[in-house]
């Protein structure tokens, strides 16, 4: 009975003689301790080793020999704060000419952003092409209907696509016009201008205007993508005279480009 | 108690406090620490001074070492001490940050190869003589001086864990739980730290008794 006993005691021996058994443990180990020797003497070795440690240990500190610590302690502490970002922060508070200074130049900074912030995002838009972002989309795009390019000799040029020219009524008289355009990347014509021309042929010449605005063209292309161009045509008109009756002539001529 | 800061020694009657009354001090002086008001941080070093000091001697065997430690393990208690909640008591906290730091400094040691034997003349000197018993007769003292050395020296042997755990629990009479988180262990291994060391220990005290 003692053995089993002890076997089941001995694995708290070192929790009795540390006082880490609960009460009923303590008291039962405490019961079989009275009865076997054996265990008895393994709590004494215990508390043996228990009182050599105790007494090797420091006997007390030497008189005024932590007397420094303390304020040592606080010096160093002291030194961190002031080194600290913390501290430093601290000091940036001291003269408080500078934080208005420092206050104002911050906030200006703010109301500039959020102004052009409320710029782009409220007034601005890219739907209108004379805004700011209508402008800078168009910046950003060269060969958009808002940015169009020059034709150049790696572009495929516009054609024409209809079959139907322009068919006016022209007086005899010679006449060269030179026109502005832009072919889109539809392949429309826009902003069509007239940059030479006789002044008394308006009317005929607002009608040539009109007709070539309808006119549709397959885009020029650069590098397989459509590109909006300016060009500038010359239409040429040159009378053959022959022995024709004098009559209202009506000349069909192609548009010719040149770039 | 005595102050330690006091010129000359004085003895106050302590009066009688309640639990939530020194969790309620602490906590006021963790607050006060926290935002940096020197009276406090100085109260905070002189009232746990002495048990750093002692804890690092009994660790490294060194008094100028202790000293150093003592001064690393206050500044890092206040570099830390606005994360401090009140998971244990403040002492079980700063003995975890002593303990740590006096792991540092062992294995710093050992890189240097610094004998970690210490001669007990030298003991003595850095823990001061040790303290005879009352009415014990100079056989039985000097009996307890040897059995002192051997264990000490068989200490000085241990791994710093099983060192450190035996030292908080038979010289500072720590509990399992707070040795535990002071070592930053589960129960469990502090239980099988304890009686490793402890066999290493009656394995020196019966080879000793021996004739």
């Amino acid at each position: 009975m003692i053995r089993t006993a002890c076997r089941t005691v001995r694995q708290h021996l070192a929790a009795y003689h540390d006082g880490e058994l609960p009460v009923e443990m303590q008291i039962a180990v405490q019961a079989h301790l009275r009865e076997c020797v054996a265990c008895a003497m393994e709590v004494n070795e215990l508390e043996g080793v228990g009182d050599a440690l105790r007494a090797g240990a420091s006997a007390g500190v030497p008189d005024g020999l932590l007397d420094g610590l303390v304020p040592g302690v606080v010096s160093r502490l002291k030194v961190e704060q002031s080194e600290s970002l913390g501290g430093r922060f601290s000091e940036m508070f001291e003269d408080m000419h500078l934080v208005y200074a420092a206050l104002g130049a911050a906030f200006a900074t703010v109301a500039s952003v959020a102004l052009m912030v409320g710029i782009f995002y409220f007034g601005a838009s890219s739907e209108r092409p004379d805004s700011i972002a209508g402008l800078l989309d168009a910046m950003a795009n060269p060969g958009s209907n808002a940015n169009p390019v020059q034709l150049s000799g790696r572009m495929a040029l516009p054609r024409s696509i209809d079959a139907a020219t322009p068919v006016l009524p022209m007086r005899e008289e010679d006449a060269v016009l030179t026109l502005a355009a832009i072919v889109t990347r539809e392949g429309r014509i826009k902003a069509i201008e007239l940059l030479d021309g006789n002044p008394q042929e308006r009317r005929e010449i607002l009608e040539l205007l009109d007709a070539i605005s309808t006119a549709r063209f397959e885009p020029a292309t650069f590098a397989g993508s459509p590109v909006a161009v300016r060009m500038v045509w010359m239409v040429a008109h040159y009378t053959v005279r022959g022995s024709v009756p004098r009559e209202t002539r009506v000349f069909r001529f192609p548009l010719s480009t040149v770039a | 108690m005595n102050d330690p800061q006091a010129g000359e020694l004085s003895v106050k009657r302590a009066p009688a406090i309640g639990w939530s009354e020194v969790d309620g001090r602490e906590a006021e002086l963790v607050q006060r620490c926290a935002v940096g008001d020197e009276a406090a941080c100085a109260s905070l070093v002189a009232e746990h001074q002495r048990m750093v000091f002692q804890l690092g001697m009994h660790l490294l065997g060194d008094q100028d070492e202790a000293l150093d430690l003592s001064q690393e393990v206050f500044l890092r208690v206040f570099r830390t001490i606005r994360g401090f909640r009140g998971q244990s008591a403040l002492r079980t906290w700063i003995y975890r940050i002593a303990i740590n730091q006096a792991r540092n400094r062992q294995r710093w040691w050992k890189r240097r190869h610094r004998s970690e034997q210490v001669s007990l003349d030298e003991h003595i000197i850095n823990h001061g003589e040790m303290p005879s018993s009352d009415g014990g007769s100079p056989d039985r003292l000097l009996r307890q001086k040897e059995t002192s050395e051997l264990i000490w020296s068989a200490l000085d042997h241990l791994p710093f864990d099983q060192r450190t755990a035996i030292i908080l629990r038979e010289i500072d009479g720590l509990s399992y739980e707070e040795i535990a988180y002071s070592l930053d262990v589960a129960i469990g291994t502090v239980k099988s730290r304890l009686t490793r060391a402890r066999e290493a220990l009656r394995a020196q005290l019966r080879e000793a008794a021996r004739p």
